[in-house]
């Protein structure tokens, strides 16, 4: 079960008229969409607005989706566009095809291009959220630490990890559950546990 | 294994054994399940140093895919689907042999005098009279002796209908 066959899933999901399955795919890839339009778009509130147009569109134009790419190539396609005519819209100059694709957002890893003009509640807030799951990655026994790293930094497979842990493939799934979950815990005060909190 | 840990798993691809759309439409549908995607997700994505969103960017997406038409797509013809389903071709081929054995069955059955039907339609047809005086007897035999021939390999024989027609032809010559 690869990524790509889940996001395919949730898709063909969506395409039968399930708003839900579309919405978790919103879940996932808000930061990612969000990270990449940061960019070109300075004004956070602006990142949000243009990512917010982006989703939509994505989603009147989900009974094109063939799945010839995955997901999140089309959707981040989906974004830059939105940008450009969003930037053009506004007076401004749009990123040129060569100085951007939407191939090259997915591997961008240099948080320092950040763009980080939040409001101030909205910059606490992230700032709250930044230093509860990093002081509460502190906190974890070894284990759950080192198996939650390797899995969402490395970004190594529930085998791979076994191996280097030296445990069973279900260890490692119970630990990895285990630190989401304690982090989860600390991050809910935050984040709020009604539906209309979600992230 | 707890539901949420079945979440968790999901969303590293590392589900196996289960039937992924089940399991997708039950976190998409359950309220609880959904939250602990988006936060587990939001954990992820933190801890790789993405910044997050506002708090109700998710709401502010779902309150306008709200106001947006239900999508109701004809599933798409992925490429690949059909080598996806094996029991396709194996329920064709099952149907074909099937069909195939039905026919032959039918060609080994036919015993003599068992399609008593057809002859005995013919005999219930009223006769149109004597033949026309212009016709003897005997080229009326002729006539039909041809006939025969030259159509007895569509008759029904029995199980051998090539060689069973020679054997009549040699007979009747």
């Amino acid at each position: 079960m690869s990524d790509r066959e889940i996001d395919q899933q949730l898709v063909e999901r969506a395409q039968r008229g399930d708003k839900r399955a579309f919405e978790l795919l919103v879940a996932k890839y808000q930061r990612k969409l969000g990270r990449l339009l940061s960019r070109f778009i300075r004004d956070s509130a602006e990142v949000e607005d243009v990512a917010q147009e982006a989703f939509i569109k994505a989603y009147r134009a989900l009974p094109s989706f063939r799945g010839e790419s995955a997901f999140y190539t089309w959707l981040y396609r989906i974004g830059i566009n939105t940008a450009k005519n969003y930037l053009v819209a506004m007076g401004r100059r749009a990123p040129t095809t060569t100085e951007f694709d939407s191939e090259e957002a997915e591997s961008f890893e240099d948080g320092d291009q950040l763009r980080d003009v939040n409001t101030p509640e909205a910059e606490l807030m992230t700032k709250q959220i930044a230093n509860t799951v990093n002081e509460t990655m502190l906190e974890l026994p070894e284990e759950l630490r080192m198996a939650i790293t390797l899995r969402e930094i490395e970004g190594l497979s529930y085998e791979d990890i076994a191996t280097i842990m030296n445990c069973p493939i279900g260890t490692v799934r119970s630990r990895i559950f285990r630190a989401r979950e304690t982090i989860a815990e600390r991050l809910r005060p935050l984040l709020g546990t009604s539906k209309d909190k979600r992230w | 294994m707890v539901e949420q840990e079945r979440v968790s798993a999901l969303m590293d691809g590392e589900l196996d054994g289960e039937d992924l759309g089940a399991r997708l439409k039950k976190t998409a549908e359950d309220g609880d399940l959904a939250q602990c995607w988006d936060t587990y997700h939001l954990i992820g994505d933190v801890l790789r140093g993405e910044n997050a969103f506002s708090t109700g960017f998710a709401s502010k997406v779902s309150l306008a895919l709200a106001q947006e038409p239900t999508i109701l797509a004809p599933r798409p013809p992925a490429s690949g689907r059909v080598a996806r389903k094996p029991y396709v071709f194996a329920l064709s081929a099952a149907a074909t042999i099937a069909g195939v054995a039905v026919v032959g069955w039918l060609a080994t059955l036919n015993p003599p005098g068992a399609p008593a039907l057809a002859p005995s339609t013919v005999a219930t047809v009223p006769s149109e009279g004597p033949i026309k005086a212009s016709m003897t007897a005997q080229q009326m035999d002729a006539d039909v002796s041809d006939y025969m021939m030259a159509h007895q390999e569509y008759s029904p024989t029995g199980a051998i209908h090539g060689a069973a027609s020679y054997v009549r032809t040699v007979s009747t010559r």
